[in-house]
């Protein structure tokens, strides 16, 4: 007879020997330290805000003890005027970006919306719907107003609304009129320079309050799909369709030409960059495979990377037939896919993505399948580790891509 | 370097790199063994283990007893290990470890009793597997164990008896370990 203890304690007896790898540790330590200076920054700017609140209390209470409440004017007393306004940039119409740095590149990112000041909110007249008081905003402040005509300055929303629908007007944050992201908090915003929001817009729906006393839940940040709702043309707000994830394929189906990402191990995760945390999670600009392939996009591997900066980062999916491949130069440009890429693999022996101008792609990275060992472009050749290569620098002929291995050789065409 | 928390911690805050390093050492080694056992494999673990010792070093500020730290990287892991085992995601990569040892040639044997406890765990629910990761892998008493989870010694108990009697009951470890134990469980 076997006691089942002892059984238990030799089977997990490999479990219980070590700990993690250094490169995990490595990995760990530098994300920790990153959270930590930031949540630091946050510190500061909290103080720095509260302190700017305090005074800017007291000088409010004054003018109202001379002057006494006017239009603008919140339960508390306080007068919101355009001054009030958060300052806006030549990156966001409704918000300055921050400039954070992450590794050795800076990046201009969307404010997180817990960490914005008190800022009024812009009410509208009747008859506006909210995608039209978008784009009178995005509008408005591309002409260098603060406020669209017709529209006023009142009181700010709610903590964690950016939309009030009351009595036929539609009031808007003036920070954050599109929302925030709700997996990381940034406010999302249609860039100045581009062209203004179209369509019917969506929101996450415990960022709207539809009408005064709409009982919804607190609104969490780190959840990656959220219930969204749209205003149609009648006016009413209907419930966003989810799509549907992907069926994935099975283990057995992708057979031997699946790229394994050899480590065993597997790479370490790291924090995603934040570039691609607003190519990808900000509604309107995100690629729909990002929405639709149920990535987990808290983190990322990086499987390769360039002189030129160029780096390839493959994201855990729901199964072996999903990844995404997002690539950041120092542009910034990212580049990215997400699908089932099993016909890839079996026909052309690798996915390819390029930078820049399909004829003159200033580089060129892929994943490949199992087998391969080098790649080579216009007479440059690197090793391929991990699956994945990158090359800098790839002229006309870059539109030829040849990869050797024990597998054989393919040379893959630019379709 | 020494790892001792009494004296790491106070470094780490400090913004000394080696004390967070060392102390991101320990409880890579506290937490790896319960969250290896739990998940079925040290691949699988890796990247929950990665993110107890994240947690870990964030939160660092909050320990208010050095001594006290493996303690709290245990409740820390427990909590991670949990969320973990309720998802499938791990699903694939908690495979590979035994795929892995069987084509090493590994010893058949012990790789089917791996694969055998590793199935029988995992058809567990959560709580119970992580209850029994931190008795395997910590050999901890029900009090430690009601720490680590956050909840009464006597739930702590009752999870662990539930596991143990839910493994003695399972198939495959009911031919390995033999008849005679399934009569001594109903003793």
């Amino acid at each position: 007879m076997i006691d089942l203890d002892d059984l238990i304690r030799e089977a997990t007896e490999d479990d219980r020997a070590g700990g993690l790898p250094d490169e995990r540790i490595a990995a760990a330590v530098a994300r920790a330290g990153t959270r930590r200076r930031r949540r630091r920054v946050a510190r500061i700017a909290g103080a720095a805000a509260a302190g700017t609140a305090v005074v800017a209390v007291g000088v409010t209470l004054s003018v109202l003890a001379l002057t006494g409440p006017g239009p603008g004017t919140s339960g508390e007393g306080r007068v919101w005027t355009e001054a009030d306004l958060l300052p806006w940039g030549d990156v966001y119409p409704f918000v300055n970006a921050v400039r954070e740095r992450h590794g050795s590149e800076t990046y201009e990112l969307g404010p997180r919306y817990r960490d914005l000041p008190p800022h009024p909110a812009i009410r509208f007249p009747a008859g506006v719907s909210y995608s039209d008081a978008v784009r009178r905003m995005w509008r408005a402040r591309n002409a260098g107003r603060a406020v669209p005509p017709g529209a006023e300055i009142v009181p700010p929303l709610p903590a964690g609304r950016v939309v009030l629908v009351a009595d036929g007007r539609v009031t808007l944050d003036s920070a954050a009129p599109e929302g925030y992201d709700t997996l990381y908090g940034r406010v999302a915003g249609t860039a100045i320079g581009n062209a203004p929001p179209k369509g019917d817009l969506s929101l996450p729906r415990c960022q709207v309050l539809l009408g005064a006393d709409d009982p919804v839940a607190p609104c969490p940040t780190a959840v990656r799909h959220p219930p969204r709702i749209v205003e149609r043309s009648t006016g009413d707000w209907v419930d966003v369709p989810i799509a549907p994830t992907p069926v994935a394929p099975t283990e057995a189906e992708l057979g031997p030409l699946t790229p394994s990402f050899a480590g065993a191990p597997p790479l370490p995760r790291e924090e995603i960059p934040p570039f691609i945390v607003r190519e990808a999670d900000v509604d309107n600009t995100a690629p729909a495979e990002f929405r639709n392939c149920g990535l987990d996009l808290a983190s990322v591997r990086l499987v390769a990377s360039s002189a030129a900066g160029v780096r390839l980062y493959v994201a855990d999916g729901v199964d072996r037939g999903h990844w995404v491949f997002v690539l950041v130069n120092g542009a910034p440009r990212s580049v990215s896919a997400c699908g089932d890429l099993r016909a890839t693999f079996l026909t052309r022996g690798a996915h390819l993505e390029y930078g820049g101008p399909p004829s003159h792609p200033h580089f060129i990275a892929g994943i490949t399948a199992d087998g391969y060992t080098s790649a080579t472009v216009d007479g440059i050749t690197v090793p391929i580790e991990h699956n994945a290569f990158v090359i800098d620098g790839a002229g006309r002929s870059g539109i030829v891509v040849t990869i050797t291995g024990p597998a054989g050789t393919r040379r893959i065409r630019q379709p | 370097m020494n790892d001792d928390p009494a004296s790491c911690v106070p470094r780490a805050l400090a913004g000394h790199r080696d004390a967070a390093t060392a102390l991101a050492r320990r409880a890579g080694r506290v937490a790896m063994p319960i969250a290896s056992i739990a998940l079925g494999g040290r691949d699988a673990a890796a990247d929950v283990v990665q993110d107890v010792v994240v947690d870990v070093l964030r939160d660092l500020r909050g320990l208010r007893d050095p001594l006290a730290f493996d303690a709290w990287v245990r409740r820390i892991a427990s909590r991670r290990v949990v969320r973990a085992a309720r998802t499938e995601r791990l699903r694939r990569s908690r495979e590979l470890p035994i795929a892995d040892d069987l084509a090493d040639g590994g010893g058949e044997s012990r790789v089917l009793v791996r694969m055998s406890v590793a199935d029988a765990l995992r058809r567990l629910p959560a709580r119970q597997r992580v209850a029994l990761s931190l008795r395997y892998a910590h050999d901890l008493t029900d009090a430690e164990i009601a720490d680590a989870l956050g909840c009464r010694p006597g739930t702590a108990a009752s999870l662990l008896s539930r596991g143990r009697e839910a493994l003695r009951a399972d198939p495959g470890l009911r031919a390995l370990v033999g008849a005679d134990t399934e009569q001594e469980a109903r003793l």
